[in-house]
C-alpha cells in the first residue's frame, strides 16, 4: 500500500485497514463497522494492542503510542486517528 | 559487562534457573549476552541445550537489558516478564560445552509492553530466532 500516493482515497486506505485487521485478528470483515468497539470487536488485550501498533506501522508507516489510544473507542475513532496521523 | 552475580540484581530468576552468564552490551536498540551451556544446566537434555532453554535465555537477556537501561536512568530497575512468544524458528540446538551469544533487539513499545526480536548464535551460526512481548513491571 503506497500511502504517499495522493491518488489513493482515504476510504481505500480504511478498506485496506479493515482487511488486514480482519485477517490478523481472525474475524469477519463485516463485523468491522465504524460504530463498533475496536477493543471488543477485535477482542484486544493489552498485548494485542502491540500487535495492532506493529500492523499499522508495517502497512501504513505510522507510529502509534499508548497516548494515541486514549479516547479511542470505536473503529470510527480509530480511523480518525489514522487520518490525523496520515495528515489527511 | 555485567557478570552473573550482578544479573540477579535485575532479573527475578535464581539458580539453577539463571540462563545468562554475562551481558556484553546494553544499548537502547540492542542487548547482547552470553551463556556457557553447562552439562548441569536444568534445561539441557540429551547433551543439548533445549529450545526452552534458548527462549528463557532470550527472555532473561531482554529483562536484564531493560533492567540495566532503567537503572542507568536513575530509576529502580524494572523487571521484565514474558507476555507472549511468537514466530519461533529453531534451526539447531547447541551442545553442552558450547557458548551461545544472544542478541535482543527491541522493535516496538506500547507503554510498559515491549516487543523484541531475539536471536541465539553459536559463533556466527543462527540457532534460534523469535519474537517476544516483554511486560515491564
Amino acid at each position: 500500500m503506497y500511502v504517499n500516493d495522493e491518488k489513493i482515497a482515504f476510504e481505500e486506505i480504511i478498506e485496506g485497514v479493515r482487511e488486514f485487521l480482519a485477517e490478523e485478528f481472525e474475524i469477519d470483515p463485516s463485523d468491522i463497522l465504524p460504530e463498533n468497539s475496536l477493543k471488543e470487536t477485535l477482542d484486544l488485550d493489552s498485548l494485542d494492542y502491540v500487535d495492532l501498533v506493529v500492523l499499522i506501522e508495517e502497512h501504513l508507516n505510522i507510529k502509534l503510542t499508548g497516548e494515541d489510544f486514549k479516547g479511542i473507542v470505536t473503529f470510527s475513532d480509530f480511523y480518525s486517528l489514522v487520518r490525523q496521523k496520515l495528515g489527511r | 559487562m555485567i557478570e552473573k552475580q550482578s544479573i540477579t540484581d535485575i532479573i527475578p530468576q535464581r539458580a539453577p534457573f539463571v540462563m545468562v552468564d554475562s551481558i556484553l552490551s546494553v544499548a537502547p536498540d540492542r542487548f547482547v549476552s552470553t551463556l556457557f551451556v553447562d552439562p548441569e544446566n536444568t534445561l539441557v537434555s540429551q547433551g543439548l541445550f533445549t529450545e526452552s532453554g534458548m527462549l528463557e535465555n532470550v527472555a532473561q537477556t531482554s529483562a536484564a537489558g531493560f533492567g540495566t537501561l532503567t537503572g542507568e536512568e536513575g530509576e529502580a530497575p524494572r523487571r521484565g516478564y514474558i507476555g507472549s512468544i511468537t514466530r519461533v524458528e529453531v534451526y539447531s540446538l547447541p551442545e553442552v560445552g558450547s557458548q551461545i551469544r544472544t542478541v535482543v533487539t527491541p522493535t516496538h513499545r506500547l507503554d510498559n509492553i515491549v516487543m523484541v526480536s531475539g536471536r541465539c548464535y553459536l559463533d556466527e551460526i543462527l540457532l534460534l530466532e523469535c519474537e517476544m512481548k516483554i511486560v515491564l513491571a
